[in-house]
């Protein structure tokens, strides 16, 4: 499906959105305008309930155009204009492939926007975002409040790995140019995620290749050229990973290292939705690595009750590359049968040797391909 | 075909095409479309909203041939334009030049510009 022709200006939460309908293997949003809105582009799909692999779901925002702030002030006479709209505000929202969504149309008070998904993170997604043009963001809005480039959409469960090529920054103020929001504390709850928040902010990645920043390119002492990566600010994993620079204003780290992948996986066994394992540690060997993933979120409701079944999905961020060995520690039993990929796309061949401390001795097959 | 009219000051909907074939909504401009006052509070049931409504108003509806060209949307609650998803490369032809501006809602919060869903056919 292909969304494009539209000019979106002053949106008060997302310029331009769609694609939640149904089953679709390409989402393209192309040629579209976002000015000055809440949120400009927010791509987001909707697959089958855990579809794995069946499609090979992509959203690609290609040919577009973001602009910063007009002229036309969103909070006139300091409220006193009439209307007062002031909030922080992103031109692209980065989101996820899921497995539902809302209806475009709500008939109960909407608690949450159209965008928000309504079930569990799909296992996989390939999000392209390339020949785009960002032009005259500066680092705040003329109120005050952050005014970002490129920012997440806080999703519990899984956000797809996002990778931006070939496209071109104009007079934008890096200083906020991403930011990375962190896992909403009011997830943290039986008919949510359980005792701590779901983990799929702090396991964002984002690989940029082949942009280019006319007005300056650099922030702290990075050089925003060539490849380089955005992390986020996972005190188990970002402070330990190779050539990255902490960010503290866009709440994640600058790094250059191709090495970064997301590893996927979950339990196979008939209990994958009532049996907790979580939280299950990624540990990389001679670091201090030691990432705590949460299960995917509760999504179901049962009358006035969530359902008290989590998908027990996991997906966090690593650090692969020859020689490599990650332990995956389990704080519960692991399941008689798991599955695991390795999600990341390009040329670069990733790997690492997976140790799993099983507290049984029995003999186990390992399968390729499934 | 709905061409080259200025709508003003509507409650719930400025265009709301429900189903149909081959029609057509062409250079309009939509100014204003607001809620009802008073019908939300109580029960917590809320109109349908939009400044042009693309065969959405029932969920996804067939409405082949489609056309959504050269229209101004200016001042919508929460949804600015719904609209129908084209295949891969036959937008220039049914989705165009749409604009949509100063979205929001006075009661909820949201306002999108623009939600693009599949058609149904």
């Amino acid at each position: 499906m292909e969304i494009s022709g539209f000019n979106a200006y002053k949106c008060n939460s997302i310029g331009l959105t769609g694609g939640m309908d149904q089953s679709w293997e390409v989402i393209r949003y192309k040629n579209n305008k976002a000015i000055d809105s809440v949120g400009g582009i927010g791509a987001v799909m909707v697959q089958s309930w855990q579809s794995d692999r069946v499609l090979d779901p992509r959203i690609e925002v290609i040919d577009n155009l973001f602009i910063g702030e007009s002229v036309l002030e969103d909070c006139p006479q300091d409220g006193d204009g009439g209307y007062c709209y002031d909030k922080s505000k992103q031109a692209y929202s980065a989101m996820m492939v899921s497995a539902a969504g809302n209806d475009v149309h709500p008939t109960m008070v909407p608690s949450m926007p159209y965008y928000e998904p309504m079930g569990s993170g799909h296992w996989e997604g390939y999000i392209s975002v390339s020949n785009n043009e960002f032009r005259h963001f500066a680092s705040t809005t003329r109120t005050g409040k952050r005014n970002t480039m490129i920012k997440n959409h806080p999703l519990p469960d899984h956000q797809q790995i996002q990778y931006f090529s070939n496209n071109k920054f104009v007079n934008c103020d890096q200083s906020n140019f991403a930011h990375i929001s962190a896992p909403k504390a009011g997830w943290a709850g039986i008919s949510d995620c359980g005792n701590f928040p779901c983990t799929a902010p702090l396991n964002v990645l984002w690989e940029f290749s082949s942009n280019t920043f006319e007005g300056g390119n650099k922030v702290q002492e990075f050089e925003m050229t060539g490849d380089f990566q955005i992390i986020a600010n996972n005190p188990g994993f970002a402070p330990f990973a190779q050539n990255c620079v902490q960010m503290s204003a866009w709440n994640a780290y600058i790094c250059r290292n191709d090495k970064f992948a997301q590893i996927v996986f979950q339990s196979l066994d008939s209990d994958k939705m009532d049996r907790s394992m979580q939280p299950i540690y990624i540990q990389k060997a001679g670091t201090g690595m030691n990432n705590k993933m949460n299960a995917f979120m509760d999504h179901c409701w049962d009358g006035f009750y969530t359902c008290q079944k989590r998908l027990q999905r996991f997906v966090g961020i690593m650090e692969t590359g020859a020689g490599t060995v990650t332990t995956l520690e389990y704080t519960g039993t692991p399941p008689k049968s798991q599955k695991f990929t390795l999600e990341k796309k390009g040329e670069l061949v990733l790997g690492s040797t997976v140790r799993i401390h099983f507290p049984s001795t029995a003999a186990r097959q390992l399968v390729k391909g499934g | 075909m709905i061409k080259g009219n200025v709508l003003y000051d509507f409650k719930t909907f400025g265009i709301n095409v429900q189903q149909g074939n081959n029609i057509r909504i062409e250079d309009n401009i939509v100014i204003s479309v607001q809620e009802r006052r008073g019908f939300a509070a109580s029960v917590g049931i809320v109109d349908k909203w939009a400044g042009i409504a693309m065969c959405t108003y029932s969920g996804r509806t067939a409405c082949p041939g489609s056309v959504l060209r050269n229209n101004i949307v200016a001042g919508a609650t929460y949804i600015g334009i719904t609209a129908l998803g084209t295949n891969c490369g036959e937008s220039d032809s049914r989705l165009f030049n749409n604009t949509v501006h100063s979205i929001g809602s006075a009661s909820y919060g949201y306002g999108h510009g623009a939600i693009v869903v599949g058609d149904k056919t």
